[in-house]
């Protein structure tokens, strides 16, 4: 097709130069694909959310619950509200921590079962049945359909379920769709309520009751009603309160998902722009004549800009197939990480608009600088002989430098101050937003600092280089600094990614060595019983925890039983321990408690962790509010908790009988054994599993197989932001490529020179490789620095308000950054150096 | 334009490149005229300046001081803008090499000019037919520049130059890399634009018998003119130069 206007250039650019535009393009495609990816992810993780949660406590307009959100209280209140006008029909409910147990009692899934009135069994959960019907008496079952299958059971088995007082067999009679696939990742359940009454020991005990309005437009009204004549130790709740209140505890997470989706295509970006700025400057001749025919500066910058805007476009359009791919990818990883598994995704509309636009806006926000220069070209460089290689970062490194020194003395202590206060308190989207923006202005400030240590940094390598690469090796650090702009913004691109690894492996790393530490110092006890998977807490029956505390061998035993209160936004972690807690597990108080703090307990008083005392105010002496069935209770505060295990410092420690009392929470939930210093330990193994056969939903864990565990789930959850962050060093690892292409084609006429005078293609090819290696060496080596300080940063911040966070350096993770280094710079530099290899000389001797 | 009017013009000439002791000063003062119907060529052994020279002339480049005076407009104090515009009306140019964009075909570079005016191709078809016809490529105007020879390229160059009809053509070294033959026909291209339309040629050349084709050659050495001759022939012109040398 003839060219019929000037525009046309850049649309012929693009097609004649097919690698480059494929090059450029994969930078666009896989920084959209992220950010579709992760919003894609984000919104169907929302919405499942949502719908669960919405579902879940039913299709009431209202939710009466215990004070603080939840405990159980006696059915009387039923009736009570039923007789409330305005009240059409009334559901109570006992949700209940349970067990499914199959495979022949060896599968044992967590589940929450819920006890309910057949009559009113629609409105007590808003999930709908797919066969059969609800519960109506005896021993029957009403699951969800995922489960039902993962056990293989159909309608009219026996299902198997574990109970605090050992396993309990149900018919099924029922399935139900569950949106999202499973209830958290767990079963769920519903049964008859006198059943749940009493195979949980709760005998006339409800934990909920929904309510249906007669009037859907007096419900504000109707909830006021109920929660005044209820009384104290009720509170009357709408249902789109709960489920707000569940959504907002994703938003952290979904925010961290966009930071490092931020990333990716940040480093996309810089992929574009140097691939732009390599398109120019292999132009320069054809801009020069451009201009001297008459061009204006604004046409040649627009035409540059057209050329990315066409990228951007079919970037974007591909980005967004590929993040298709790529959310599907994730909700896998997610589901494996966090246990929760959701079947389908959510496409928004919203998503899909944003990654496009975003993808074509920032394409062409790295196209302006390019774009600029080209306009810039003067119409002599037509006539030049040689290419010009001028940059801004070769005229002034010092300026720039300077500027950025100024951009990370401001970005690194805004981001420890964020850092430091995202612990004190829950923080809203904009305060996240601005921790992010400080620690994009220090990722900023950084490149701009690194051309100034392109030189000292080759210098360094140089001498290992040439240890294992000859006389290559010292020619390709010096060609790294021949052209030090370039090498940074390279360089620049590869940081990013290696110091996010770094520093979130930094993170990770403190706070799970943290954690070991604390258990380790803290923790006397040789053995502790805890469910066998992740799930809610299971109930231990008083009977079973004298059973287990009179294993030979156990010298001493301690249980604890924790609840949970909800006050508006506060959320307080509840624990009850027993006289034997102490010996157990050792207290170590802050100053100004005393030593028999844990006395006035019996006496009803609390003890607490340091964040929680720092974020409430609150020192020994003051008192506590909490909010439970029995109504509002304060309870004087005695003292402060260093090593608050379970609360890990933002727990409240009452006694047990306080807890039996106020929160109706009589069942430990947790129970830790210390073995007598002569005792057979693998006796007492066997012993405990011998008496935990009717429970498979418990299990006795030593210490040791207990650190193990609490590590590989953390290491299960990381390993889904490490895909993510992998994703950003692969695109970086793509403007190596670019860069070594841009390299090569320069010294065209150099590398004929050297192999017109015996140097052979090896030895060119290695030459090209060593370049790529000093650049990703250079860009990993600045990532692991930053890194490891942006990790301290995060760590010191996050622990200078409570949980003592102490450092532990990622050596490992550091270690296999900067061989990343080695292996990117080779891989990357296998094309440009087969092209540099195969040059021909007689051609490339004549270029002009 | 008319035979005899004067178009270009530059008084007192001079330019410095860098500063202080690495300073260069390609041109140490320079005063030419140039009239309609004029095809002048420019010698001198390099370093004399003779490029620079065709720069300033062309727009291409800002003396450092002196005046640059193009059908009447003084060029000193022209922002970028005019001076591109005034370029895009006023000349045409033939560089020694790499004049063509490679993605574009023959017919698409010589378009080129016009579509950088914005001004819509089709008026210029007829034109571009006859261009092609006179520098002999119809039957290649659909190839790229690398299946061109490089006299074919030069002969693009030179149908762009003309398309649309500059009163200056700039021609640095045009047949430098071209054998004899392909470059008498060249120079004779170059020739008939100034003869037959008026219009003012001005080629830097080393080579003597294109010098020769041209009815005014100015000397020039050392950043400044030293002699001039009117309608030499080579004999002539080989003489001069020979004394200019021996003298320098």
């Amino acid at each position: 097709m003839k060219l019929r206007s000037f525009s046309g250039l850049s649309r012929r650019n693009l097609g004649a130069r097919r690698q480059r535009t494929l090059l450029t393009i994969i930078g666009v495609v896989l920084g959209v694909g992220i950010v579709f990816g992760v919003l894609t992810l984000s919104e169907t993780m929302s919405n499942t959310f949502n719908e669960l949660f919405s579902r879940a406590y039913g299709a009431a307009d209202l939710t009466v619950t215990a004070a603080g959100g939840s405990g159980v209280f006696d059915e009387g209140a039923v009736e009570q509200v039923r007789e409330t006008a305005g009240v059409e029909s009334a559901a109570p409910r006992l949700a209940l921590p349970a067990a499914l147990i199959f495979g022949g009692e060896m599968d044992v899934k967590a589940m929450r079962l819920f006890g309910i009135e057949p009559e009113s069994a629609a409105l007590a959960t808003g999930f709908e049945l797919t066969e059969g019907r609800f519960p109506e008496g005896g021993t029957e079952l009403t699951l969800d359909k995922g489960s039902a299958e993962d056990a293989g059971l159909g309608l009219g088995d026996e299902v198997t379920l574990g109970t605090p007082g050992g396993p309990e067999e149900l018919e099924l009679v029922g399935l139900l769709r569950i949106p999202g696939g499973s209830y958290g990742g767990n079963a769920f359940g519903m049964a008859p309520l006198p059943f749940a009454q009493r195979a949980f020991d709760e005998p006339g005990g409800v934990s909920g009751i929904a309510v249906e309005a007669v009037d859907e437009g007096a419900v504000e009204g109707l909830r006021e009603q109920l929660d005044g004549e209820l009384g104290e130790g009720f509170q009357a709740e709408r249902s789109e309160t709960r489920t707000a209140q569940a959504g907002a505890q994703l938003q952290s997470f979904r925010i961290a998902l966009l930071f490092f989706a931020g990333t990716a295509l940040f480093v996309g970006a810089f992929l574009v722009f140097n691939a732009l700025s390599m398109t120019v400057l292999e132009r320069t001749r054809e801009l020069g004549m451009l201009r001297a025919l008459g061009a204006t500066r604004a046409m040649v910058s627009r035409s540059v800009v057209l050329e990315a805007l066409v990228l951007g476009v079919f970037g974007s359009v591909l980005g967004v197939l590929f993040g298709y791919g790529m959310a599907k990818g994730l909700v896998y990883l997610f589901g494996k990480a966090y246990r929760f598994e959701i079947s389908s995704l959510y496409l928004s509309p919203f998503a899909l608009a944003s990654a496009v636009v975003v993808g074509i806006v920032v394409t062409v926000l790295a196209a302006l600088y390019p774009a600029v220069r080209a306009g810039r070209v003067s119409p002599v460089e037509a006539m030049r002989a040689r290419a010009a290689t001028g940059s801004k970062y070769e005229n002034s490194p010092w300026l720039l430098s300077l500027v950025g020194l100024l951009l990370v003395a401001a970005g690194a202590p805004w981001t420890y101050y964020l850092a430091k206060n995202l612990s004190t308190a829950p923080l809203g989207a904009s305060a996240y937003a601005s921790g992010i923006a400080g620690v994009v202005v220090t990722f900023l400030g950084i490149s701009l600092l690194i051309p100034a240590l392109v030189r000292p940094l080759a210098a360094l390598f140089s001498p290992v280089l040439s240890l294992f690469f000859g006389v290559e090796g010292r020619m390709a650090a010096a060609n790294a600094v021949r052209n030090r702009g370039r090498t940074a913004l390279t360089a620049s691109a590869l940081m990013v990614g290696i110091s996010l690894v770094v520093a979130f492996s930094a993170l990770g790393g403190s706070v799970l060595g943290s954690i070991q530490t604390y258990l380790d110092g803290s923790l006397g006890a040789d053995f502790v019983v805890r469910p066998s998977n992740d799930g809610f807490d299971v109930s231990i029956s008083p009977e079973l925890e004298e059973m287990i505390s009179e294993m030979p061998g156990v010298e001493e035993a301690t249980g604890v039983a924790s609840t949970t209160r909800r006050d508006g936004g506060e959320t307080s972690l509840v624990f009850g321990v027993d006289e034997r807690y102490p010996a157990v597990f050792r207290p170590d108080y802050a100053t100004g408690t005393s030593e028999n703090a844990f006395l006035e307990l019996e006496d009803g008083g609390a003890l607490v962790g340091p964040q929680l005392a720092r974020q409430r105010e609150i020192g020994v002496g003051d008192e506590i509010e909490l909010q439970g069935p029995t109504g509002t209770r304060s309870y004087p505060v005695a003292g402060i908790i260093e090593n608050d295990l379970f609360g890990l410092s933002t727990g409240i420690y009452l006694s047990k009988d306080t807890l039996a009392r106020d929160f109706n929470e009589t069942e430990s939930e947790f129970l830790a054994l210390k073995a007598a210093p002569d005792a057979d330990q693998t006796a007492i193994q066997e012993e405990a599993g011998r008496i935990l056969e009717d429970y498979p939903q418990l299990a006795l864990y030593s210490n040791a197989e207990w650190k193990g565990q609490i590590e590989s789930d953390f290491d299960r959850q990381y390993v889904f932001f490490y895909a993510i962050m992998g994703v950003s060093v692969a695109v970086s690892a793509f403007g190596v490529v670019n860069t070594l292409s841009m390299s090569v084609f320069e010294r065209t006429r150099e590398i004929g020179v050297l192999r017109a005078i015996g140097t052979t293609r090896l030895q060119v090819g290695r030459l090209i490789i060593d370049e790529g290696v000093v650049i990703s060496l250079i860009g990993c080596l600045v990532g692991v620095v930053v890194g490891s300080a942006l990790g301290y940063l995060f760590v010191r911040g996050s622990g200078a308000a409570g949980f003592e966070v102490a450092f532990f350096y990622p050596t490992i993770p550091a270690l296999l950054a900067l061989f990343s280094g080695l292996f990117i710079g080779v891989f990357a530099g296998l094309l440009p150096a087969r092209s540099a290899a195969r040059t021909n000389i007689v051609e490339a001797v004549q270029y002009e | 334009m008319r035979a005899g009017d004067e178009v270009v013009r530059v008084e007192d000439l001079e330019k410095v490149y860098g500063s202080g002791p690495t300073a260069v000063r390609a041109l140490k003062g320079i005063s030419l005229e140039f009239r309609a119907g004029e095809f002048a060529a420019i010698m001198g052994p390099s370093g004399s300046g003779k490029s620079t020279l065709l720069h300033v002339l062309g727009a291409l480049e800002e003396p450092s001081a002196g005046r640059v005076v193009v059908g009447g407009t003084n060029l000193s104090g022209l922002k970028d803008r005019e001076l591109t515009l005034l370029r895009r009306a006023r000349m045409g140019f033939v560089f020694q090499f790499f004049n063509l964009i490679p993605t574009l075909t023959a017919e698409e570079n010589v378009m080129l000019p016009v579509l950088i005016s914005g001004v819509k191709a089709a008026k210029y078809e007829e034109r571009l037919d006859e261009l092609l016809a006179l520098v002999g490529l119809e039957k290649r105007r659909g190839h790229r520049p690398d299946e061109l020879s490089g006299g074919e390229q030069q002969r693009v160059a030179i149908a762009r130059a003309l398309i649309r009809r500059p009163d200056v053509i700039l021609a640095d070294e045009p047949t430098g890399n071209l054998d004899s033959k392909t470059g008498a026909g060249v120079l004779q291209l170059l020739g008939t634009s100034a003869t037959r339309y008026d219009q003012t040629v001005v080629m830097v050349t080393h080579d003597a018998r294109a010098a020769a084709v041209a009815n005014r050659v100015i000397f020039l050495a050392d950043g400044r003119v030293v002699g001039e001759a009117l309608d030499p022939d080579e004999d002539e012109i080989l003489e001069r130069i020979k004394t200019l040398e021996s003298a320098g």
